[in-house]
């Protein structure tokens, strides 16, 4: 036996080792040949730093986090979100901050990777933007990487691999490779696929996708794995490997349940039907956050899984990352960190954020009223009520109307505040009660109110099917069916008896309640048909259109374009305001623009911005309020260009 | 931003797509996934009762089993009796049931997870139409490799006017333009008892071969290979007007069943007489017309567009020396003038214009109009009325609005006394009010939201000007011997045909049928003979017929007077024996197909949807990579979220996600297809020449961007026309004449393309009438 096992040992182990240099030399192989074909098609990219010069004139009101991925870098925990980035001990104490606009470029953050890329000395933090590129940070500076490719799409996940290459995501133009000199096409397989996440090594990496399911790359070959095989789901959310030998165990999650899979192959599925958005797989247990239900955790060992639902942290809702540190488990929720008690498996919050803070990020709506409040209209989170110095009493209002909210307007006359909504309007009080609510039941052409406007014997409401009037006699409506340039009306404009409407199919005049003209593109100066905002200075309109910038018509008739407004922009709907003898733009990726009538200049701004999408305005004799998709900020009227 | 834009529409995008196939994973038939095999059409016609069998078999030509959504729109007259799929070999048909307990199972089967879908009249849910013309039915599993056969059947009554007859299957599917059938086969088989005096079929892409041709019966079919669908099936046979005058009666009973009941169908064609009222006068006499259009906020989208084509074809159609006005109302009501004005071109188009200009008002004060309109009534007066019949003020139960009505209009002297023509529209349109305001000594016509309606419209008009025949009535003799006899149409004139429907208790050897009624005045009175026999079933569609005329009479009823348990209870028996859908039940096909009536409806861009109770979380996933949960707003009973679409996301159809959680934690998937119209339809029309004489046929030709739902052209003089897409010429395609009486000289062609989010693209055509 002995002689036997002299022999076999050495030859076992020999055949071991020539596998195991035949598998490295294959992946090496592969990772030449990708390598090989990304160095034909490099994308062009620059990289800059990141001034670390703040704008001293802008004040950034709060607004809650929205927590997307956490990592530990330099002993301290960092957590990215939408509102920016956040720096924790290891103690839960916030150490320091850094917002977009203020910090960092005007984009929400949404992934991170932590390692050293080829060429740098010392592992970096690395971050995904959601359009503004790739951020690197060194525990002091950040500097940005932006990708000079169009139908790519938004960054949407990074890996870091043990050869120093940055594996980056994107939502529609597959995984690019960045070797700390050039960006490049991962491998031609892996073009034009809808990266969602990625996870794995060098020569064994999965590939989670919108809609095509995961894909499992190996050694240079890819293999596709979809619903009707392995998966419940062609969505994929999420990737977990399995302790060290990663190959072999590799967890995917999906709307509809996660899949096992063992040795690159489909093993079974796992907790069907659970929202499966983050996966962790440790300790027999596979960890699964949902959006809505908390953590569910199964247990592996079993054949068949077994599923458990931990009675939990009613504030542990959706759960966007698991993390194990040191041993600990810890879940990411938009507001905070939770970490799992180890014995009876229930979460306690360990990280929470200032409170109060508004609602939400996403603003559709701002006005001030008469008393100097500022009313915030959220995309789909009601209202808050607060003071316009920012002060954060806010009072918030959400309901089945008061939801999903285009627009705030003051009626003076009437002493109360319209707000618009896609579920009708509701007249309110100064202390936000509700006055009345006005629905197709009570004459709208349509619930879906995109603007409102006063006039002095009532409103005027703007709706996805034409134009109500509400005034004494009652509602009245009107659509193309009487001329209206289209039955979609995103905007309202009154200067006297003169009602604008600004539609999807050009401009119209509507007087004493009929369309009296339309303006089009094949009539007028209109750039594009789709008017999306209107307001008045002087005797004049100032009309923003959907990617034709903003044009003038004067009392006269007589059009007036600027070769100074970037061609194409999109004037997001009714984000224009005049305000000392200026009008103001939002737009959809420009960020704000301002037109001075003393040098009839219009002049961009994008310092201190949040986002580059600004979504609303509105002002007070002493300072203005922008509203972005990403929060608000204030910034005093005079420091804007004369 | 682009949320703005977004609609979702119920799967499948398409209208009136009949006999298609669409796999699971898409929003079209895809020949290189699912193929239309083989199609076979086979048409029997007795009497004018025509029973259509569709059958078809569709190839899987993937290596996976499928799933796929099979669309068929009925006709507006049709009445499904069967549909069905098979399931290797074995055939699952569907099933009448009682509404309430089909849903219980409906709900059941759902918690299962299948989703066996229903058929039935009345709102299921808030994303679906009232009533609608159109099925789907979800057909699976479509074996890989392997194929799947489906069948449908429908009765259809086939009216005769003017003593034509026109039979119309859809073929052509609308949204998708065309499938090609490997093999069609179609088969028709029309038997009359009145003979027959010519015949044709009026589809050129099935060229008929006529097998048999006799004066009672003609068969004639069509075969072909790799045929494309490019338009639908009709034929259209013509009556001498010798036969008219005459009844045919037609008997059925089964003495195999227990108790046997016997049915008869008698059929009176009239001849044409001339349309007068009175004395015969061969010159039409000056009409004068009160036209009352609806303009309250009920009537928004197409039964407003339909209304006013109606309108517009009306007041186009009138002579010079016609006079006319017209009231427009809502919760109020305006009129064009004060007095009735002459029909003057430069009249119309401003009755035009304020019809145009009178704004939406949330309600309906329908007995003021009508008393407005009765108080412009003048010698051989018409008043038409385009409304959806929803009346919200003044008077709104039908009961009492009908007798407000009805005293006022018997008030007037007889020779004043206005004829009520009445044209409804929509699907949820109050039609007992409309057909009893219709039966004043008028007529009642009545569209659904959807349907192309410009045959329609020009019977409709047509008959502006003639009289029906008035006090039409069917005698038996012996008396005692018949019961429950219905007539089938409200209202006859010369040249076309009343049917009535009955019972017979006992066999006779002979019965008198007398059709008594006035005709130009005077006194009409025409009998036939034939026997009651104890065995007769040659015309087994008889008692289905008979069937449906009880419901209907039933559900009048119901309306006049309210529910009670008999009625219903009968409506249920009748519909479940007879097989058809009633608002009282359902046709549940389960466990594997499913029939939902769907119709396309703009919705508000945001996502709604609404659950089953047990439904506790909904996740939108939408097709850009965006997960959102929706919020259960509890006062609508639905879910509700929205979003924002990427700006780079392409104009077109779209799949979102919806991930559905019970109770129990079971999570079910489905999909819901939305719509970015960013961008009101592209139009490019051609003339194919710039000038014209009057009388000379204009051939217009347009091109439309591909989401583009109607297209219609409008000019001063001219009613309007509607475009159809012609598969030869690969664009749309209308023909239509330059009136004799058209001045001379420049006009304005306005070409105007609606899509389906209402949005409106226009061009405008310069062309030169030269006398």
């Amino acid at each position: 036996v002995r002689t036997k096992l002299r022999w076999i040992v050495p030859v076992a182990l020999s055949v071991v080792t020539s596998l195991t240099l035949v598998w490295i030399v294959r992946a090496r192989r592969a990772v030449e040949e990708a390598r090989a074909d990304a160095a034909h098609s490099p994308i062009s990219f620059e990289i800059h730093p990141i001034s670390a010069s703040r704008p001293n004139t802008v004040d950034f009101l709060p607004a809650p986090p929205d927590f997307r991925d956490a990592q530990v870098f330099h002993d301290s925990l960092y957590i990215a979100g939408a509102g920016g980035l956040w720096v924790y001990d290891l103690a839960g104490n916030l150490r320091a901050s850094y917002q977009p606009g203020r910090d960092l470029p005007a984009a929400p953050l949404v992934a991170m990777a932590i390692g050293t890329v080829a060429g740098d000395a010392e592992p970096k933090l690395w971050i995904a933007t959601s359009n503004s590129g790739i951020l690197s940070f060194d525990g002091e500076r950040f500097s940005q990487i932006r990708v000079h490719a169009k139908d790519y799409g938004t960054a949407s996940s990074l890996l870091i691999l043990p050869t120093g290459i940055l594996l980056i995501g994107f939502s529609e133009g597959g995984v690019l490779r960045y070797d700390g000199s050039t960006l490049a096409p991962f491998h031609p397989d892996l073009r034009r696929i809808p990266v969602t996440t990625l996870a794995g090594t060098e020569g064994d990496l999965w590939i989670g996708t919108r809609d095509r399911g995961v894909i499992h790359w190996q050694a240079g070959s890819t293999e596709e794995f979809q619903d009707q095989s392995a998966l419940p789901d062609n969505h994929v959310l999420a990737i977990a490997a399995y302790g060290v030998a990663s190959r072999e165990r590799v967890f995917v999650g999906t709307p509809l349940g996660a899949a096992e899979f063992r040795s690159g192959k489909p093993f079974r599925k796992i907790a069907e039907g659970v929202f499966s958005q983050s996966l962790l797989a440790t300790n027999d247990r596979l960890l699964i956050g949902t959006v809505d239900e908390g953590v569910v955790e199964a247990r592996l060992s079993a054949d068949r899984a077994e599923r458990v639902i931990p009675s939990g942290n009613p504030e542990l809702r959706s759960a966007r990352r698991l993390l194990e540190l040191g041993g600990r488990l810890f879940a990411l929720t938009p507001d905070g960190l939770f970490e799992r008690e180890s014995n009876a498996g229930g979460w306690n919050r360990r990280i929470d954020v200032p409170r109060p803070h508004w609602a939400d990020r996403n603003i559709s709506a701002l006005s001030v009223d008469a008393a100097g409040k500022l009313w915030i209209g959220y995309f789909d989170r009601g209202i808050d009520i607060a003071g316009a110095d920012g002060d954060q009493n806010a009072t918030h209002i959400e309901d089945d109307q008061i939801f999903c909210v285009n627009r705030i307007v003051q009626d003076s006359n009437r002493n109360m505040t319209v707000v618009a909504t896609a579920n009708g309007i509701a007249l309110m009080s100064s202390q936000g009660k509700i006055l009345k609510r006005i629905t197709e039941a009570d004459g709208l052409i349509s619930q879906h109110v995109s603007d409102v406007v006063v006039r002095p014997g009532g409103l005027a409401v703007a709706t996805a099917a034409g134009v109500t009037l509400l005034d004494a006699g009652g509602p009245e409506s009107i659509y193309a069916f009487h001329g209206l340039a289209n039955n979609h009306v995103y905007s309202l404009a009154v200067n006297g008896s003169r009602l604008m409407a600004g539609t999807l199919g050009g401009l119209s005049v509507i007087q004493d309640g009929f369309v009296r003209a339309s303006y089009t593109a094949s009539n007028s100066q209109l750039k594009q048909n789709w008017v999306s905002a209107v307001v008045p200075m002087g005797d004049s309109w100032w009309i923003g259109t959907y990617g034709g910038g903003v044009v003038q018509l004067d009392s006269g008739g007589r059009w007036r374009d600027f070769p100074d407004f970037p061609l194409q922009t999109v004037i997001n709907p009714n984000a224009m305001l005049v305000v000392s003898n200026r009008v103001l733009a939002g737009t959809l990726d420009r960020g704000l623009f301002v037109y001075s009538a003393a040098d009839h200049r219009w002049t961009p701004i994008t310092d201190g911005l949040p986002s580059l999408n600004v979504t609303a305005l509105a002002a007070t004799s002493a300072d203005l309020f922008v509203g972005t998709d990403n929060g608000i900020v204030r910034m005093p009227i005079e420091r804007l260009p004369q | 931003m682009r949320a703005l834009l977004i609609l979702l529409l119920v799967v499948p995008l398409a209208a009136a797509d009949s006999g298609v196939l669409i796999p699971g994973d898409r929003n079209a038939p895809d020949p290189s996934v699912l193929s239309l095999e083989e199609m076979s059409l086979n048409i029997g016609i007795d009497n004018g009762t025509a029973r259509v069998s569709v059958r078809e078999i569709f190839a899987n030509h993937t290596n996976r089993n499928l799933e796929g959504t099979y669309s068929f729109a009925l006709p507006i007259r049709a009445l499904l009796s069967d549909f069905a799929v098979w399931d290797d070999l074995t055939r699952i048909p569907g099933v009448i049931l009682e509404r309430k307990r089909a849903e219980e199972i409906y709900d059941e089967l759902r918690r299962q997870t299948i989703d066996p879908g229903l058929l039935q009249m009345g709102e299921r849910s808030a994303e679906e139409a009232s009533r609608s013309s159109e099925f789907t039915a979800k057909v699976t599993p479509i074996p890989s490799r392997g194929t799947k056969r489906v069948e449908i059947e429908y009765n259809e009554r086939i009216p005769v006017e003017q003593l034509s007859s026109v039979l119309s299957v859809p073929l052509k599917p609308d949204a998708y333009q065309a499938q090609v059938a490997g093999q069609l086969d179609i088969n028709i088989d029309i038997q009359s008892e009145r003979p027959i005096k010519t015949f044709e079929g009026i589809a050129k892409a099935y060229p008929l071969r006529i097998d048999e041709r006799g004066q009672n019966r003609i068969r004639a079919s069509f075969s072909g290979r790799n045929v494309t669908l490019a338009e639908d099936f009709g034929v259209k046979y013509t009556f001498d007007a010798s036969t008219a005058d005459s009844l045919r009666v037609l008997t059925y009973r089964n003495p195999a069943e227990m108790p046997p009941t016997g049915f008869f169908q008698v059929s009176g064609l009239f001849g044409a007489g001339n349309g007068s009222a009175a004395d015969g006068a061969a010159a039409p006499a000056p009409r004068t017309v009160i036209a009352a259009f609806d303009s309250s906020l009920s009537m928004q989208w197409n039964k407003l567009d339909s209304s006013f084509q109606a309108f517009e074809t009306l007041i186009r159609s009138l002579r010079p020396q016609d006079q006319f006005n017209v009231i427009v109302f809502n919760s109020d009501v305006s009129v064009f003038a004060n007095s009735v004005q002459p029909a003057s071109m430069d009249q119309v188009e401003r009755a035009l214009a304020f019809v145009k200009q009178s704004r939406l008002r949330g309600g309906t004060n329908l007995g003021t109009a009508l008393d407005r309109a009765l108080g412009q009534a003048g010698p051989n007066a018409y008043v038409v009325l385009f409304t959806d019949g929803g009346a919200t003020q003044g008077a709104v139960q039908n009961s009492r609005l009908f007798s407000a009505f009805n005293t006022q209009w018997n008030r007037i002297p007889a020779a004043q006394r206005p004829r009520m023509f009445v044209f409804g529209v929509g699907d949820d349109a109050n039609l007992p009010l409309l057909k009893q305001i219709g039966s004043a000594n008028g007529v009642f016509e009545w569209a659904r939201s959807s349907e192309p309606i410009d045959f329609k419209i020009q019977q409709f008009i047509a008959k502006i000007g003639r009289f029906p025949i008035s006090s039409l009535r069917l005698s038996v003799m012996p008396a005692a011997n018949t019961n429950m006899v219905y007539a089938l149409e409200p209202a006859v004139f010369g040249g076309s045909e009343q049917v009535w429907v009955g019972q017979y208790q006992n066999p006779a050897a002979s019965a008198t049928f007398t059709a008594t009624g006035l005709r130009d005045g005077r006194n009409l009175s025409i009998t036939a003979m034939a026997p009651l026999p104890a065995d007769s079933t040659d015309h087994g569609t008889l008692p289905r017929t008979w069937a449906k005329a009880r419901v209907d009479a039933l559900l009048d009823k119901i309306n006049q007077n309210g529910e009670d348990k008999a009625s219903i209870d009968e409506i249920i028996q009748l519909s479940r024996k007879y097989k058809f859908v009633t608002p009282y039940t359902s046709f549940l096909a389960a466990p594997r197909s499913l029939l939902r009536p769907r119709l396309i409806r703009p919705g508000d861009p945001v996502l709604r949807v609404k659950t089953d109770p047990s439904i506790k979380s909904v996740i939108a996933v939408f097709p850009f990579g965006l997960v959102k949960p929706l919020k259960y707003l509890k006062d609508e009973d639905i879910w509700q979220t929205r979003f924002l679409a990427p700006a780079d996301l392409q104009d077109g159809t779209h799949q979102v996600q919806l991930i559905l959680r019970d109770a129990r934690g079971n999570a079910y998937r489905e999909q819901k297809s939305f719509v970015i119209a960013s961008k009101p339809p592209i139009v490019r029309a051609k003339l194919d020449r710039t000038s014209y004489r009057r009388g000379d046929e204009v051939r217009l030709q347009v091109s439309a961007s591909a989401t583009t739902r109607t297209i219609v052209a409008r000019m001063y003089g001219v009613a309007p026309v509607r475009l159809s897409w012609n598969a030869d010429a690969r664009s749309n395609i209308a023909d239509f004449r330059i009136p004799e009486t058209m001045p001379a000289g420049q006009y304005n062609l306005i070409v105007s393309a609606e899509d389906f989010a209402h949005n409106i693209g226009t061009q405008e055509v310069n062309l030169a009438v030269v006398p």
